[in-house]
């Protein structure tokens, strides 16, 4: 196990499982390795290598008052270690729209309904805490496992974008599923 | 902490495999390794065919990883890190890259000269081709080395890069002019090499 300092951990939302916390910054190499990982890089179209700085970068530009990105930690509440992180890529304020994005990146944790436990967290967060009307998760079709986690925390497919991505030598088509607001509160 | 930094804990990695292969991996570039960069842009022996005619300084190779972060790039580096012994050995990776026009230019080099002649290279190169046509959809690749640097260009052949041309004079080595190969290799001629491999 790592030394995960208990006394600077601050989940920000409690679930049953998992918790969302803030970002870490002790846990970059973390981060950057699970941003780098072929195996969970693939469906995430990280193209290019990334340094730890450029990921803290990446991270840190975003600290902005009001917020355009917005990413937890997924905190695993009984092993008590950070195993992927989710959020807001990107915020539109006007139109009280955002995209989600959600990587457990720790693959021990693969098949756990991690995703779905944590993106019912966010997105719960996104429609009662931010007051969003829609939110939107971009899918790669051959990503059969995300597509999952979209459909069980209750996204609808609205969108395909015919070979939109160029993944592993072929064009690929990317499936957007889209829950709202009020949708998402009768389902509660 | 610094030491417990180092321990063996997987939670704790002292790389980032970026693409895995047989007996390396590829890595992106780590601010850690800043001074074994600089050994070996310095040396003699590395640096021979690799146009580092002038020193580089520790300072300005830390520079580097300071001002990155773009979403877009036209310079992909990558370190070989030698899975085995858990170190990186050198370098490879795509220089001007040129979006519109599809194609880059590959360069490689093994800072450690006990790994040379084992194959290395070769499987780096294969495993940076891949990349460029797989996941970068580029369409052609161009290599260049000095016609007297033999090892550089028998990897290339070896991978299937063609001879498009001998510049002429084109580096300065130990006090004489050398003539350059430029090697390139087409997406379309990989992609076919591909099949008859998996065939």
């Amino acid at each position: 196990m790592s030394e995960v300092k208990e006394d600077k951990v601050f989940p920000f939302i409690e679930g049953e499982n998992v918790s969302l916390c803030p970002l870490n910054m002790d846990h970059i190499n973390l981060y950057t390795k699970w941003i780098n990982a072929p195996q969970t890089r693939k469906y995430e179209r990280n193209k290019f290598p990334q340094t730890v700085e450029e990921v803290k970068k990446s991270f840190e530009s975003k600290n902005q008052t009001v917020k355009e990105s917005l990413f937890f930690e997924i905190w695993h509440n009984k092993d008590k270690k950070p195993i992927g992180y989710i959020g807001f890529p990107h915020i539109q304020w006007f139109t009280r729209s955002a995209y989600i994005f959600y990587l457990v990146g720790d693959t021990n944790y693969w098949g756990q309904n991690i995703g779905t436990e944590a993106g019912k967290l966010v997105v719960n967060y996104g429609f009662n805490e931010l007051n969003l009307h829609k939110i939107t998760a971009r899918v790669l079709s051959p990503h059969v496992s995300s597509r999952r986690v979209a459909e069980k925390i209750g996204f609808k497919h609205e969108i395909t974008l015919k070979k939109e991505v160029y993944i592993d030598g072929e064009h690929v088509d990317i499936l957007e599923h889209a829950i709202f607001k009020e949708d998402w509160l009768k389902s509660q | 902490m610094a030491e417990k930094e180092k321990s063996t804990d997987e939670s704790i990695p002292e790389a980032f495999p970026f693409i895995r292969g047989k007996t390396i991996d590829l890595c992106p570039g780590n601010s850690k390794h800043a001074k074994l960069y600089v050994k070996w842009k310095n040396d003699p022996k590395v640096r021979k065919y690799s146009r580092n005619e002038v020193p580089r300084t520790l300072e300005q190779q830390k520079k580097r990883f300071e001002q990155r972060g773009e979403r877009f790039r036209d310079h992909i580096s990558l370190d070989i890190w030698h899975k085995k012994d858990k170190k990186p050995i050198g370098q490879c990776g795509l220089g001007w890259v040129n979006w519109v026009g599809g194609w880059a230019n590959a360069f490689l080099f093994i800072g450690e000269p006990e790994y040379w002649n084992k194959n290395i290279a070769t499987e780096a190169t294969e495993l940076l081709v891949e990349y460029a046509f797989n996941e970068l959809n580029l369409n052609k690749l161009q290599g260049g080395a000095a016609v007297e640097n033999v090892g550089s260009w028998t990897v290339a052949k070896k991978i299937g890069f063609k001879l498009e041309g001998i510049r002429k004079h084109s580096m300065y080595v130990d006090g004489k002019f050398v003539d350059a190969k430029t090697n390139c290799l087409f997406k379309k001629d990989w992609v076919k090499s591909q099949k008859l491999k998996n065939n």
